[in-house]
């Protein structure tokens, strides 16, 4: 289990360019729960991944993954908990490196990296084995260098590094927004099966509210650094698209309005 | 040119092939570019006379393998911690190691080796002990990095982040590199100072462009795939660029020229591979 509480974060503090990020947020994510987040553009949605990631230190507020404050860790600590595909394909990976140096870099996550041979041919067949399962094809590329693979192949190649050694929480920023539509449903459904078969609690945001309500057990909606809106399971069943762009509006209009007010 | 010119030419180039390699891990490896070399390349040099004339010719290389070591870790704290630009950083540790390369030089702007054992007193063919040195070095560097700490240092080199994400800590293996880099450019220079029994505070200048020289020389006639063989072809190229050295010299410039030579080197290498070549694009 997963608890953040009271969690802020302010850009700029102090400046005229001051940007509350994240305000007093607080969330739990429960084993089991997959979570899609979905907000307008500088909701927060970003920053709650990085925050909880370590790559943004925190204002004010704790995180705990199974009992264990890991505020204080620096963000290569805290990926001994946390596993993250980034929405950059380039960015989660080392193109220059092959697929098996890539899925060796991984698989050595939380040893010691000292000064033991890192190559070693018995995991050839675990590799393979892991990159069948996404159906790719890349189970006979483990010598190509990453960079000459497309960014769907990469992504689920991330995807397949973050995940193996089976994380305690998953965060997925916009992992397939930079994917063409029909690439991004197979990243998604490769997500989808990696995340429910192996129970991995489970953050990703998305811009498609299709996938936020297809995907997942929960759904949550940020606005200005704020959770506004949390739909359970039950719910997301019955919600349409157009109910939560409706209510995306609704929430956000009333925010203006009492902004205008305010000023 | 003779045939001793051309071993002679060689025997420099594996002398100079360790600074390459030095260049290598933090230019190629960490892509950053480190300016420290200049002074690190004194420094071992220095280390090293110092040591032979106290007597211990072979403790005096690792001694200035170590002191590189060192310096090498100062710049990279002076980037990561105190976020000084990796430029400027090395600009301003190379600049104090000139004065403090200068003490351990008992403040003589240089100094010889007259009856001071060095490694190459009691054996027969120098060369033979170089090139032994040199393989060996490589050897362990090309085993570096097959091994866990090699492969996320380059890891950290070419992505940072995601070296991070994956629970490598990224800061500390920049430091490693840097430190890794120095000390095999500080051993370059303490073994170059045994061979000519000789060190002077200035002998470091432009030795940045001359590893760059041979690194790029390298890349553009051997295409390699694997750091093991980038690795090798950091060598060739120095050998290569001793050549060209030489080749300078045979055609009447003068030696005060060669800076001006190492630098068109180094432009007209970097020219080619990067507008005739259509070297393999580098992906990043």
């Amino acid at each position: 289990m997963i608890e953040i509480t009271s969690m802020s974060k302010t850009f700029n503090a102090g400046t005229t360019n001051e940007n509350k990020a994240l305000d007093d947020v607080s969330l739990t994510i429960r084993e089991n729960e997959f979570i899609t987040v979905i907000g307008g553009n500088g909701a927060g949605k970003s920053t709650l991944i990085n925050c909880i990631s370590g790559m943004y230190k925190i204002d004010t507020g704790t995180i705990q993954i199974e009992k264990e404050d890991v505020t204080p860790l620096p963000v290569h600590k805290r990926a001994k908990y946390i596993g993250m595909v980034f929405q950059d394909p380039l960015k989660g990976t080392v193109p220059s490196m092959t697929i098996r140096e890539n899925l060796i870099i991984a698989y050595i996550k939380n040893q010691f990296h000292g000064l033991q041979l890192a190559l070693n041919k018995k995991k050839d067949d675990m590799f393979r084995e892991k990159l069948q399962l996404l159906g790719l094809g890349l189970e006979d590329k483990l010598n190509y260098k990453v960079g000459l693979l497309s960014g769907g192949q990469r992504q689920a190649l991330s995807l397949l590094m973050s995940t193996i050694h089976i994380p305690k929480l998953l965060l997925l920023d916009e992992h397939t927004s930079a994917l063409d539509p029909f690439t991004s449903e197979k990243v998604l459904k490769i997500t989808n099966d990696i995340v429910t078969q192996n129970r991995i609690p489970t953050i990703m945001i998305t811009h498609n509210m299709e996938h936020a309500l297809q995907y997942g057990n929960r759904t949550i909606m940020m606005n200005r650094g704020k959770i506004i809106m949390g739909i359970s399971d039950e719910e997301k069943k019955k919600t349409s698209v157009n109910d939560l762009i409706q209510k995306f509006s609704m929430q956000t209009e009333e925010n203006a309005i009492s902004d205008r007010m305010v000023l | 040119m003779n045939i001793d010119i051309i071993l002679g030419a060689a025997e420099l180039g594996l002398v100079y092939s360790l600074l390459s390699l030095g260049l290598f891990v933090t230019f190629r490896i960490l892509n950053i570019p480190d300016m420290t070399v200049d002074g690190t390349f004194v420094l071992g040099a220095a280390i090293s006379v110092i040591f032979c004339i106290w007597g211990h010719p072979v403790l005096a290389l690792l001694i200035a393998f170590v002191g590189g070591g060192i310096i090498g870790s100062i710049t990279a704290i002076l980037y990561l911690r105190f976020k000084i630009t990796p430029i400027l950083a090395g600009i301003l540790v190379m600049l104090s190691l000139y004065s403090i390369n200068l003490r351990i030089m008992s403040y003589k702007p240089n100094l010889s080796l007259t009856d001071e054992k060095t490694i190459f007193s009691e054996i027969v063919n120098d060369r033979l002990l170089i090139l032994f040195i040199v393989i060996l070095v490589y050897t362990l560097i090309a085993f570096f990095f097959k091994t866990r700490m090699g492969v996320s240092l380059r890891a950290t080199g070419m992505n940072a982040a995601m070296a991070n994400s994956q629970s490598i800590n990224a800061n500390f293996m920049k430091m490693t590199g840097f430190a890794l880099g120095n000390g095999l450019v500080a051993l370059s220079g303490g073994i170059l100072a045994q061979q000519q029994e000789f060190v002077d505070v200035n002998m470091g200048t432009g030795m940045v462009v001359i590893g760059l020289a041979s690194i790029v020389i390298g890349e553009v006639l051997v295409k390699a795939e694997s750091t093991t063989m980038k690795i090798i072809s950091a060598l060739i190229g120095s050998i290569v660029y001793r050549l060209f050295i030489s080749l300078a010299l045979q055609i009447g410039m003068r030696p005060t020229d060669l800076k001006l030579v190492s630098a068109l080197i180094v432009i007209i290498a970097i020219s080619v591979s990067n507008v005739v070549g259509k070297k393999n694009v580098e992906v990043r």
